[in-house]
Formats: structure tokens, sequence, C-alpha cells
């Protein structure tokens, strides 16, 4: 098993190739004005997830077992590459002009996407920390794009810091972690708790693991930690939160799971119980939160935090189905978010008020259709798979018996019915003001709307099968 | 596994430092001072790495040490230019100026 096994790690190779090539080329004024970037890096996306697709399926060890690529890690990279190649295909209108080397953005995207993919793939802790990091300080640098915007730049400056705070914390929890036990791979994790401790927990080991679920909850947003949310994902540009409510947010869950059910799961009862109290708060707060926002980008963030505390339930049930119904979240979250930025960042609006969407659904027929999917998914109605998605999460509670965790998150589903379809109200009940207008030209955001909200509708009547693969992908627990 | 005074001195230390960092990066608002903070605290975290490693006579916390080396460096190159875009735009690199978005 001790080897280097290139083919774990391909479709990310190739990824970095293309961001290297994407990056010189954005050094010549001349090569730079002829490439058609946003397309050089939906065409990156497509070859990695082809070239996924086919490796998907057997489970292979690499780099001396520092990946694991087994069919989660799989679902996962289908999920991070089909996130980048959304994004790259939404963005052009928004930061055309507004960007200068606009190479230098998507080869931020595409590393980003590399370091989600390595913190899918890791087998040992060392390698889930450089993957984080890999993803975290590109999304620091592509939150500060806009350089002249105060807004972006303080977004950036502040996820910076507190990334980078919590990130501390994590490695001291890595480092009593290996104190402990000797070793951080998932592999040998197990056997030097059976061998060295003789199965006995000491509390050194306990403090190391709620240091790194710390980390872990910071980048999922939940609530002590939640106070970066609002204002970075108001802050960064509109297709970059696009890319990071959904993209970071589906590593960062990969992460809880790889980490504590894969790695940990000498921890996971002692952990459980915390995150069941914290997913609770989460998803009170986020609503209660989103009632009141006037913006519609700062919305969506308080939105999100009460999506964190939904997929935490599923973390709590800690099933086969819950951890799969996880990953269908993941998935319709990431899709109905995208489409959701993406109608946003048309308006090319940087204030994003409610006001400023005020009777453009019907004078934007296409745009009006889109948002009404995209949110009537948010809320979690059928037939969309915002619904099928909640559905899964909370049969998987029910299944572990939290019904009072599984009734509070429909009272808040309710809740936030109010504040997702009141954005509808202002599209399609108000006046047209005429203020803002949509980019035109804008094909390839055209296309991601259409594949989104296809996408929403297909999960929505037929989630079967998709479902079915996301559970049975899920070995790490019986 | 036998726990020696040593060992013991070494990971009080990382753990101070540790904790200094923390006090430090939450009542400073000076943007360079906090980022000094987390500085310290990675290298607090560095002095337990390799005082595990020392113990358990393991190279695994000293190859950590180096990447944690890495990264560090990595977040001062992005950091600081963070840090100078805030104050291109405000001449200021105080926290408290960091107030646009509220609610």
């Amino acid at each position: 098993m001790a080897n280097i096994d290139v083919l774990t790690i391909l479709p990310d190779l190739i990824l970095i190739g293309f961001a290297f090539a994407l990056l010189l080329a954005g050094a010549f004024s001349r090569v730079e004005r002829q490439v058609n970037f946003n397309m050089v890096s939906a065409l990156a996306f497509v070859v990695a997830f082809t070239v996924n697709w086919f490796q998907y399926g057997a489970d292979k060890f690499g780099f001396y077992n520092m990946f694991m690529y087994d069919q989660v890690a799989g679902v996962f990279r289908f999920i991070f590459y089909g996130i980048g190649f959304l994004v790259s295909l939404m963005s052009e209108p928004y930061i055309c002009g507004r960007i200068k080397h606009k190479g230098e953005y998507y080869a931020l995207i595409m590393l980003s996407t590399v370091g989600m993919s390595f913190i899918a793939t890791s087998y040992d802790l060392i390698m889930l920390v450089l993957g984080l990091e890999a993803m975290s300080l590109s999304v620091y640098v592509l939150t500060g794009m806009f350089k002249t915007d105060e807004r972006s730049v303080e977004a950036s400056m502040k996820y910076f810091l507190l990334g980078a705070f919590s990130s501390a914390i994590m490695l001291l929890g890595i480092a009593f972690i290996y104190g402990t036990l000797g070793t951080t791979n998932f592999g040998e994790v197990l056997e030097s708790f059976k061998s060295g401790l003789g199965g006995t927990k000491p509390q050194i080991l306990l403090v190391g693991a709620m240091l790194v679920l710390a980390g872990v909850l910071f980048k999922v947003a939940a609530v002590p930690f939640h106070m970066w949310t609002p204002d970075v994902y108001e802050g960064a540009p509109t297709s970059v939160t696009a890319f990071m409510i959904s993209g970071v947010k589906a590593a960062s869950f990969i992460m809880l799971i790889r980490v504590f059910v894969l790695g940990l799961q000498i921890v996971v009862f002692d952990i459980v119980t915390v995150i069941m109290v914290i997913s609770a708060i989460t998803m009170t707060l986020g609503n209660v939160c989103a009632l009141i926002q006037k913006n519609v980008k700062r919305m969506l963030a308080y939105s999100s935090i009460a999506h964190a505390g939904y997929i935490l339930v599923g973390f709590v049930a800690l099933n086969r189905t819950s951890l799969g119904a996880i990953i269908f979240y993941l998935m319709a979250y990431a899709l109905m978010n995208i489409g959701a930025f993406a109608v946003l960042a048309l308006f090319q609006d940087r204030g994003n008020s409610l006001e400023s969407l005020s009777g453009s659904g019907f004078k934007y027929p296409f745009l009006g259709l889109m948002m009404t999917i995209f949110m009537f998914s948010m809320v979690g109605l059928p037939p969309t798979a915002g619904f099928m998605g909640k559905f899964y999460i909370f049969k998987g509670a029910l299944e572990a018996g939290y019904v009072w965790l599984v009734v509070l998150a429909v009272l808040n589903s309710a809740v936030s019915a109010y504040f997702y379809l009141r954005v509808l109200i202002y599209m399609f009940f108000e006046d047209f003001k005429g203020t803002v207008r949509p980019a035109i030209n804008a094909t390839p955001t055209a296309v991601a709307l259409l594949l989104t909200s296809i996408g929403i509708l297909y999960l929505g009547v037929f989630p079967q099968n998709l479902f079915e693969l996301t559970r049975k992908c899920m070995t790490y627990i019986h | 596994m036998p726990v020696i005074g040593l060992q013991n001195f070494f990971l009080l230390t990382g753990v101070v430092l540790f904790c200094i960092g923390v006090i430090g990066f939450l009542i400073r608002r000076n943007l360079i001072i906090c980022f000094m903070c987390i500085e310290l605290m990675l290298n607090g975290v560095n002095l337990v790495f390799i005082t595990y490693a020392h113990y358990l006579k393991s190279a695994i916390g000293m190859m950590y040490v180096l990447f944690v080396m890495a990264i560090a460096a990595a977040e001062v190159s992005i950091g600081l230019a963070i840090i100078l875009m805030v104050f291109r735009l405000k001449a200021s690199v105080d926290m408290d100026e960091l107030n646009t978005m509220r609610g």
C-alpha cells in the first residue's frame, strides 16, 4: 500500500496545470487579450470532471497513505468540479471591467477547488490542514479581488484574520491529538488507540478533538463561530460569494465527516452532544437574523448559517441515511445558491438591496422564473431539490430518534419562508423602478442558470437514484 | 506513557505562548499586531509539536513543524498584502475602521 499513486489526485493535477497556464497567459498582455478565460476555466473543470468519472469506483491509497480516494471523495470531487464549472460560467458578466487580470481570478478558483478536493481525499490530518490552507488562502484573495472597493477589502481582511486564527486553533488541537496517539494517520489512529492507550480516552485527546471541532465549525459557520459570515458574504464579489457559500461549505462538511467519522471515530460520540446543541442554536439564530435583513446578499448569508444548522442535524443523527442525506443536501444547496447569486450578479448593483429588485420579475421574466425556482428550493417546497434534501435529513434524524430536533428544524423552515418569499414579492408585486439593469450578452450565465434550475427540478422530482448513490458511498458507518 | 517534568515544562511554554497570542488577538485593535499574535499562536503550536516529537521519538511532529512554518509563510505574504490594501483605502491599520458593513 505504501506507494505513490499519482492517479489518486490526477484530476487535481490537471486543474493545477490549467491554473498555471492561465496565470502564465495573463502575464503577457497580447495573449491576455485573446484568451477567453472563463471558457478555458470551464473546460478545465469539464476535463477534471470527466477524469473523475472514469476513476470513480475503486478505493485507492496514494502518497504513502496521505490520500485515500474512496467513493465519498469521488462524489465530493463531482460536487466541487461542478461548482467550479458553474461559477466559471456565471462570473464573466459580473467581473468584466471590474477585475483587470481575469486570469488570476479563474486560476484562484481552480486552486481553491484543488484544496477542497484534497480535503475530501485526505487520509491524514496534515494533508487535511494543507488542503484547508490551499482552499482558504485562495478564497481570502478572491474575496479581496475588487481592490478599490472598500467592502471587498474589508471582507477580505476580516475573513483572513479570523480564518488564520481558527486554523491556528485547529493546529493546536492536532498537536494534542498527535501527542496522545503518536500518529495522525486515519488508518493508524484506531490501532494506536487500542494498543497504546488500551481503549482509555485521556482528557487531552478530547481537548484536542474539541479544538479541531472549533476550527471545522468556524469554516462551517456554526453559531459561536459565525460572526464573520454576514460581513464576508456581503462584502465579497457576488460570484465569489456564490463560490464560497457552496464550495467552502461543502468542503467544511466533508472535513467534519472525514475527521470525526472516518478518522477519530473514537471521540465521535463525545462531540455529537455538542453538535446537537450547536445545530439547534445555529438554525434558529440564522433564521431569526435573516428575518430583518434588507440586503439580499446579507439575507442569504444568514440563511446559509441556518442551512448549516439543518445539515448539522444530519451529522448528529449519524446513520447512513442521514450522512448520505448530507451529501445530497450539499448538492442541492450548491445548485440553488449558485443560481440565486447568478441572478443577483446579473443585476449589477453593489448594494443588492431588496428595493433594487422591485418589479424585475415581470420585466425580465426569465430571471423572475429562475429566482422563483431557487427561492422555492431554499424554503424547501416540493418539487424542488431543497425539499428532498430536507426530507432525507429529517428522515435520518427521525430514524435515530431526534424528534425534538426535527420539530425545531421544521418550525425553522416555516419561519424561513417569510424572508425567501419576500424576495419574490418584491420582484413580482412591486412597481418596476428601472434603476438596475441586468447585464446583456450573458449567454454563459444563462446556461449556468438553466443548468442549475434543471438540476434542482430533476433532483426534486427524481431524487431516488442520486440519493441511493450518496447513501451507498457512505461506507464509513453501518 | 510516563509524564516527565521537563516535557510538561516545554508543553506549558508552548500553550502559554499560544494563549498570549489568543489574548493579544482578542484585545489589540491594530491589524499588524493582531497578525503578529496569530504568528505567536502558530509558534506556540510548533513548540508543542516539537516537544511531543522529541518525547514520542517520532519524526511526524517535526514534519508538522516544517509544514506549519510553510503555512505561516504563505499566510504572511497574503496577510500583509491584504493589510496593504486596507491601508491604501483607509490610510490606517486600525480594526475599528473596518465598519462599512452593519446589521
